[in-house]
């Protein structure tokens, strides 16, 4: 292991990807920073500039980003009490509180050392289950595959936000979506109208750019009623002993709590930063302080949703299965690239995998300096009215998307999904799933019609397998589990934060 | 029999509706397409049981919005959408027109309006510089193939 990681460290310190892991740090704080626009627009937004780019390059870039964004998203959540991102919304309850009691410092400290804790340590551990991981995929055929995918979408439900009905038919329809094109065998053109132009399909960066950030501005502009936010001068960087003391357990808590949720399909920075704020309160011999400025409720989540945000990567990169929306768009850059993901990446293209986990032990450190002392340069982005701020991302998205191929059509496309992401918004429904659906969807045809040939039209096949059989009754105990009422409410309370 | 006091839950029936009428096109649309069998699949066969399953969603989301819990559609504003989604189908509609610059200028300045509080000066001038910062951006840094004035 240790010599992969130097191998890999070898290769990220590359002048050229220690730029482009500076860029990504860069980029993925000031999203954070900046309402509205997520990692995910972000991501589909540069896919398709990766393409000229050197692999190992863009999925640095790309990765960068997305932890980027989490340093980002705690440094709002403390001084303006906006979460940046989703998963900064439980840095908003104590850490704005700390702030208000003249300890920003103390809390934007906190969170940044936290996460790079949590980031190192992540990065240790993807190392180290890489080699497990992969080869048990050795022994995956196209039943396996196509079980795993299923406890994958089973997962991305239960740990999905709201109504899991809802989520498996946003799944669906995305999945349907992908349908559209040519058929796999090449002999049917599906839902396309004669149009050549929907030979290929559906790109989804296009798609992900209207569901996540042409919908983003529109929400956010019918919720926001202008006026500038008060923001608090941030003090002292500085963490007492005290402050040290009560934050060691909370970020050694955070960081497994969010390196296990992290891993698990539908998993992300989110869910492990709401969990992690659920434990330190359940733990703390103080939990009247929790929503008062208790230091645990910064520390644990936000050590929490870093780690998590890096170890959602090792399904995708040992065993070529996404977990949630950023990794179903790294898979498209890798696809982009040529490069097909799954178990062999780790043995035919060594510098590529340990390259991107270096650089993530790497990106941690970047953003640590970039949060800490730079915070000021942030603040004064903060300061940018979100009227200036909106018409500027509707621009870098028209042109972003148009560039993917200097065609109109993708801005259309862009503007049809937002709409639909916007009335998938006002039923309450996620968009994530519906991502997953379009991504993984053409995938899971292949293994079920390859399983169902295999099998000769018995669908029993995925349960004589012995790996496929434990597959598909883990997805079903876990479907069971979350229908559970005592489950159901751990599941609203935890994601209504109280 | 759907009058609004009988719907407990709208999103959830705004849901179904979203769902259930993706789901017959996908059927009514894929009608052509041959289905196989399960060990032969035609390429008609996938989308058709994609469809098949969005409906049966849907039916089950139409149920739950008679009977589960009560809810409304929250905050919907007509300036954002409509502002923002005119913008982009006009830069859609002008780029390869009439070029990157006036496109962006429009564009910005039409979707200005989704918000309520920007002054008329406010608004040339944040397009101003919104349209010329493009243009430096994408045209000469990053070398994008769009003509900056004037048709493709």
């Amino acid at each position: 292991m240790i010599e992969n990681l130097l191998l890999g460290l070898s290769v990220a310190v590359s002048p050229s990807n220690l730029l482009f892991c500076l860029f990504g740090a860069l980029v993925g704080t000031l999203i954070g920073v900046i309402p509205g626009l997520g990692p995910t627009a972000t991501i589909a937004l540069l896919l398709p500039f990766t393409y000229t780019l050197d692999p190992l390059a863009a999925l640095i870039m790309l990765a960068g980003i997305y932890y980027g964004s989490q340093y980002g998203g705690s440094t709002t959540a403390i001084l303006v009490n906006m979460p940046g991102e989703v998963s900064a919304v439980i840095t908003c309850i104590d850490g704005h509180k700390m702030a208000l009691q003249g300890r920003a410092g103390t809390a934007l400290t906190v969170a940044a050392l936290g996460s790079l804790f949590a980031g190192c340590v992540a990065t240790i551990l993807i190392a180290a289950w890489a080699k497990p991981f992969a080869s048990l995929a050795q022994k995956f055929s196209s039943p396996e595959y196509f079980s795993l995918m299923i406890v994958g979408l089973v997962m991305a439900l239960v740990l999905a936000a709201g109504s899991m009905l809802k989520a498996v038919a946003a799944i669906l329809l995305g999945i349907l979506v992908g349908t559209i094109g040519i058929d796999p065998g090449g002999s049917g053109y599906r839902y396309t109208f004669g149009q050549p132009i929907l030979f290929d399909g559906i790109g989804f960066a296009a798609v992900a750019m209207g569901m996540f950030g042409i919908v983003e501005i529109i929400s956010h502009l019918e919720e926001v009623h202008s006026g500038k936010q008060r923001i608090i001068p941030v003090g002292r960087l500085w963490m007492s002993l005290e402050d040290v003391k009560r934050s060691l357990g909370p970020v050694v808590r955070g960081t497994a709590i969010g390196s296990v949720l992290g891993i698990l399909p539908g998993g992300g920075a989110a869910l492990g930063s709401f969990a992690s704020y659920a434990v330190e309160k359940k733990v703390s011999r103080r939990p009247e302080e929790f929503g008062n400025g208790a230091i645990e409720g910064v520390a644990g989540p936000e050590s929490a949703n870093n780690a998590a945000a890096q170890t959602s990567f090792i399904p995708l990169l040992t065993l070529g299965v996404p977990s949630n929306g950023i990794s179903a768009l790294l898979m498209g850059a890798m696809l982009i690239q040529g490069i097909a993901p799954g178990p062999n990446v780790m043995t035919s293209k060594p510098e590529l995998f340990w390259g991107l986990i270096a650089s993530m032990l790497i990106g941690n450190l970047m953003l640590v300096v970039i949060n800490l002392p730079l915070v000021g340069m942030w603040i004064r982005v903060l300061r940018l009215p979100y009227n200036y701020l909106f018409p500027t991302v509707l621009i870098v998205c028209c042109i972003g998307v148009y560039s993917i191929n200097n065609s109109i059509f993708e801005v259309l496309i862009m503007v049809t999904f937002a709409v639909v992401g916007y009335i998938m918004r006002k039923a309450n429904c996620e968009g994530a799933p519906f991502l997953l659906g379009l991504v993984l969807g053409p995938q899971l045809e292949e293994y079920l019609r390859r399983s169902m040939l295999m099998g000769q039209g018995d669908p029993s096949i995925f349960f004589l397998r012995p790996i496929s059989a434990g597959l598909i009754i883990a997805a079903i105990v876990l479907l069971i589990v979350a229908l559970a009422p005592t489950v159901r409410r751990t599941r609203e309370e935890a994601f209504t934060g109280s | 029999m759907f009058g609004k006091d009988r719907i407990r839950n709208q999103p959830d029936l705004l849901a179904a509706l979203l769902f259930g009428l993706s789901g017959l096109a996908g059927l009514i649309l894929g009608w052509p397409l041959a289905s196989g069998t399960a060990a032969a699949m035609g390429s008609g066969y996938f989308p058709k049981l994609v469809s098949w399953l969005l409906i049966a969603a849907a039916v089950a989301l139409v149920v739950r919005s008679l009977i589960g819990t009560p809810e409304k559609i929250t905050l919907v504003r007509v300036r954002p959408i409509v502002f923002i989604v005119i913008a982009a189908l006009l830069f859609a509609f002008l780029l390869e027109r009439i070029g990157l610059a006036v496109t962006a200028f429009v564009t910005i300045v039409v979707a200005t309006f989704a918000a309520r509080d920007i002054s008329h000066v406010q608004r040339v001038i944040l397009a101003l510089v919104l349209s010329t910062a493009s243009v430096v951006l994408f045209v000469y840094a990053l070398q994008q193939p769009l003509s900056v004035w004037g048709p493709r």
